[in-house]
């Protein structure tokens, strides 16, 4: 099994972070954080750059909690941080911060009362955007990004969950921030929802750092350009999808009925069954292993497989 | 709001529609007003990004005082009262610092215009004379004739539009009337 | 998006779509690029507007970006609270009152969010002290204050309101502050506004929301004498106490603490002074400003609380 042994070692990222170095990007080193006496993150290294970077990982692996530490609403216990070029841990450098931030919370909550475009105006206010017209403005542009001009004065309790999402995803662009920092933004939307918010995301001008977090593979296929794996809050993987995808091969392949030796198996859509292991039997048929294949390996590499064989994520709900 | 108001009603139905909170209505009216709404404020203040926030502030305020036009004279008219207005307001709040300098109306003398065929039909059918009398008079004196006949503007607000005392306003209007009277008669 | 049908109308000449029968879409052009003699130009501007064959030829020459720009900006703010009928015409009333009153447009709006600040709550203040006032006219005559803090005896039905006072400004502060009554709390946190000039600014109007309208009833009792005034320090001590308090716990169990503890005072002054109303006497007035002094100070020393939000 010593193939497996070698995934499971962490694999390293780029250059550890010297010091608050000036720069754009988002670099983290060693960070941990504690809750009571769970640790939710473990000595995690981490760096983002331009593009979109999913955050996958099964739920109670520490994506909110690194999503929160670089949206510099929760500060690590240890650590070292750099975002956008500065150090959140000093005042100054958390309101530059935030001055180029955008962040949508996995919960988040609007007063009851709120119609949509007073929704925006309230954030837009919250951003320091006190002139009234650059406001107007900026609420004009976000609602025709995310495609809301036609509910803009209607209730945000009258809206859908996907209208309400994309409305997250509208007072995250107030302001035009460079990083953006999305928890589960598709979380609970229908396959169409889903769709189209990806699609909404694929299409904001580039330039700017998004980081979203999910425990859905595909998520991370459809419009990531990197993708970091976080289990058990360590930091398991850090590359491009097909990267990834790459740690499973040769591991990966199809047969008509269910082996035993393999770690993990499925049925497949077409019918037959897929098996993920360490080695194929003699005669197998190999498949191209995808990014699935390579989350499920490090996932099932880290907790033991997971037998009931349900196509996607471990998702220990 | 499901008023079912159709694009293609008149202004006075739309308006009665504006007045019973149909926002629809509203941008029905905006489609089909606000481009010479454009045009006419751009003639008399150069500043763009003033122009914008008076158009949007003219059709904010006709969303708040629909229900007062009592169906006497024409909509437009009701809404270009509402327009120079805020205009006048926009130019003010924008502070005596930003120069608004009016796009005065040209005279075919100074810039060695030809009159098209078309402006001499119009002019030889609907105004003749006058158009000789109007000529006659100094930029200045124009402005203000326009901006107290046309406009249908107080003294007063027609000194804020022009950036001229009211007294001054007045003097020039009286002393244009003087004119075209000579020059009519 | 723009309606195009909207540019024939119905009613006026010319809408069934041919040419304009007085002028010819080349003076439209000419007057829109600013080619026209002033006559004929201000001939043009008087006649475009009711005639739809001339608005179309001049929808042709217009910037349609700038107008569609205008258009979604338009739709944007008839969607905000300001906008007028639509939005409720008390709130915009209420929001020009604060502008005639030196607040800024963007401070009211953070305020109005404020659920300490709504009707409703404002509504439930003015209940209770209607209640408590009632009950004070309606218990019988008594002597005044005055007598009463020398030692005469208070009118039973006083108890309620003196007890009270304070209280009222003090249970806005966790109405306000609580985490789930805020549910946009994050957002506020992850933003760039300064959460301590946030906190100030909300504590300020919670408290004065609910203070003005208790000093201003203490008129209404019998024999008030100085009260309305003498219950403004005691008021904010109590809440400053609470808003201290809630840097190092909960907003919820520090506004207790703190409303427990103006009600022992009440209750101390009571037994070992003979009277409640002791607790506002001058004495106690100086007592109560060290407590708004020492709440305050805590408050700057945990102020980085402040910045990351009470659920942290």
């Amino acid at each position: 099994m010593e193939s497996v042994r070698a995934v499971r070692h962490e694999t390293r990222t780029r250059a550890p972070l010297t010091g608050v170095a000036g720069g754009t990007g988002v670099r983290v080193e060693q960070l941990t954080r504690r809750y009571g006496r769970t640790l939710a993150l473990d000595h995690v290294d981490l760096e983002v750059g331009p593009g979109i970077t999913g955050l996958l990982g099964p739920n109670g692996a520490g994506k909110t909690t690194l999503l929160s530490i670089l949206a510099t609403v929760a500060s690590p216990d240890c650590g070292r941080l750099s975002i956008l070029g500065h150090d959140p841990d000093e005042s100054s450098g958390r309101l530059a911060i935030r001055r180029s931030l955008g962040y949508l919370p996995q919960e988040l909550g609007y007063h009851r009362h709120f119609r949509v475009a007073a929704f925006l105006d309230y954030v837009a206010i919250l951003k320091e955007i006190t002139d009234g017209r650059r406001r107007h403005a900026e609420i004009a542009r976000v609602l025709a990004e995310t495609g809301l001009e036609a509910v803009a004065s209607k209730p945000i309790r009258t809206l859908s969950g996907g209208m309400r999402r994309r409305l997250g995803l509208a007072q995250a662009l107030l302001g035009d921030p460079s990083l953006l920092v999305l928890d589960e933004p598709a979380a609970g939307l229908d396959p169409e929802q889903r769709l189209r918010f990806r699609e909404m995301l694929s299409r904001l001008p580039t330039g700017r750092m998004v980081v979203l977090s999910t425990h859905q593979v595909d998520d991370v296929t459809a419009i990531c350009s990197s993708v970091v794996v976080l289990l058990a809050g360590r930091a398991r993987f850090s590359g491009t999808p097909g990267e990834l995808a790459a740690l499973a091969k040769g591991k990966v392949w199809a047969a008509a009925t269910r082996d035993a030796s393999a770690e993990l198996s499925w049925r497949a859509g077409d019918g037959s069954w897929r098996h993920i292991g360490p080695e194929p039997p003699s005669g197998a048929n190999l498949v191209t292993s995808t990014v699935e294949d390579g989350y499920l390996l490090l996932s099932g590499s880290a907790g033991g497989s997971d037998p009931s064989g349900t196509v996607g994520p471990r998702g220990a709900a | 709001m499901g008023h079912g108001m159709r694009a293609e009603a008149d202004d006075a139905a739309l308006l009665r529609g504006v007045a019973a909170g149909d926002e629809q209505a509203l941008t029905f009216l905006y489609d089909r007003h606000a481009a010479w709404m454009l045009a006419r404020m751009s003639r008399r203040c150069s500043a763009p990004d003033i122009v914008d926030q008076a158009l949007q502030d003219t059709f904010l305020a006709v969303w708040r005082q629909a229900g007062r036009y009592r169906g006497e004279g024409d909509v437009a008219a009701f809404i270009w009262g509402i327009g120079v207005r805020r205009l006048i307001d926009a130019i003010r709040r924008a502070g005596p610092a930003r120069p608004v300098v009016q796009a005065g109306w040209r005279r075919a003398a100074d810039h060695g215009l030809v009159r098209s065929a078309e402006e001499e039909v119009l002019l030889g059918i609907e105004h003749g004379s006058l158009s000789e009398a109007l000529a006659r008079l100094s930029p200045e004196l124009r402005a203000a004739i326009q901006a107290t006949v046309l406009d249908g503007l107080t003294c007063a607000e027609a000194g804020k539009l022009l950036g001229i005392p009211a007294g001054t306003v007045k003097s020039r209007c009286h002393r244009a009337r003087i004119v075209l009277r000579e020059a009519l008669s | 998006m723009r309606d195009p049908a909207a540019m024939r109308d119905t009613a006026a000449p010319g809408s069934a779509g041919g040419a304009c029968p007085v002028i010819p879409p080349g003076l439209v052009t000419g007057y829109i690029r600013g080619l026209l003699e002033s006559a004929a130009a201000m001939s043009v501007e008087a006649h475009l507007p009711a005639c739809p064959a001339c608005r179309t030829v001049l929808a042709g020459e217009v910037d349609q970006t700038r107008l569609d720009r205008n258009r979604s900006v338009l739709v944007t703010r008839l969607a905000l609270p300001d906008a007028g009928p639509a939005g409720g015409g008390l709130a915009r009333l209420a929001e020009r009152l604060a502008a005639r009153c030196g607040v800024p447009v963007h401070v009211w709006r953070l305020l109005s969010v404020t659920p300490a600040l709504r009707r409703s709550w404002l509504a439930g203040v003015g209940l209770v002290l209607g209640t408590a006032i009632g009950a004070a006219r309606f218990a019988g005559p008594g002597t005044g204050l005055a007598t009463a803090a020398s030692g005469g005896a208070l009118p039973a039905g006083m108890l309620p309101f003196l007890i009270l006072a304070p209280l009222l400004p003090l249970a806005g502060v966790p109405v306000a502050f609580h985490p789930r009554l805020d549910p946009a709390a994050d957002l506020a946190t992850a933003a760039p506004v300064s959460g301590v000039w946030l906190f100030c600014v909300r504590s300020v109007a919670v408290i004065a929301a609910a203070l003005v309208p208790t000093s201003l009833a203490a008129f209404a009792l019998p024999g008030s004498g100085w009260l309305p005034l003498l219950i403004v320090l005691p008021a904010l001590a109590v809440s400053a106490g609470a808003l201290a308090l809630a840097t190092l716990v909960r907003p919820l169990p520090a506004a207790l603490s703190a409303g427990a503890g103006w009600v022992a005072a009440v209750c101390g002054a009571g037994l070992l002074a003979g009277s409640p109303v002791v607790a506002y006497a001058g004495a106690a007035q100086a007592a109560w400003f060290a407590v708004a002094v020492i709440a305050c100070c805590l408050l700057a020393v945990r102020h980085r609380v402040l910045e990351f939000g009470w659920s942290r």
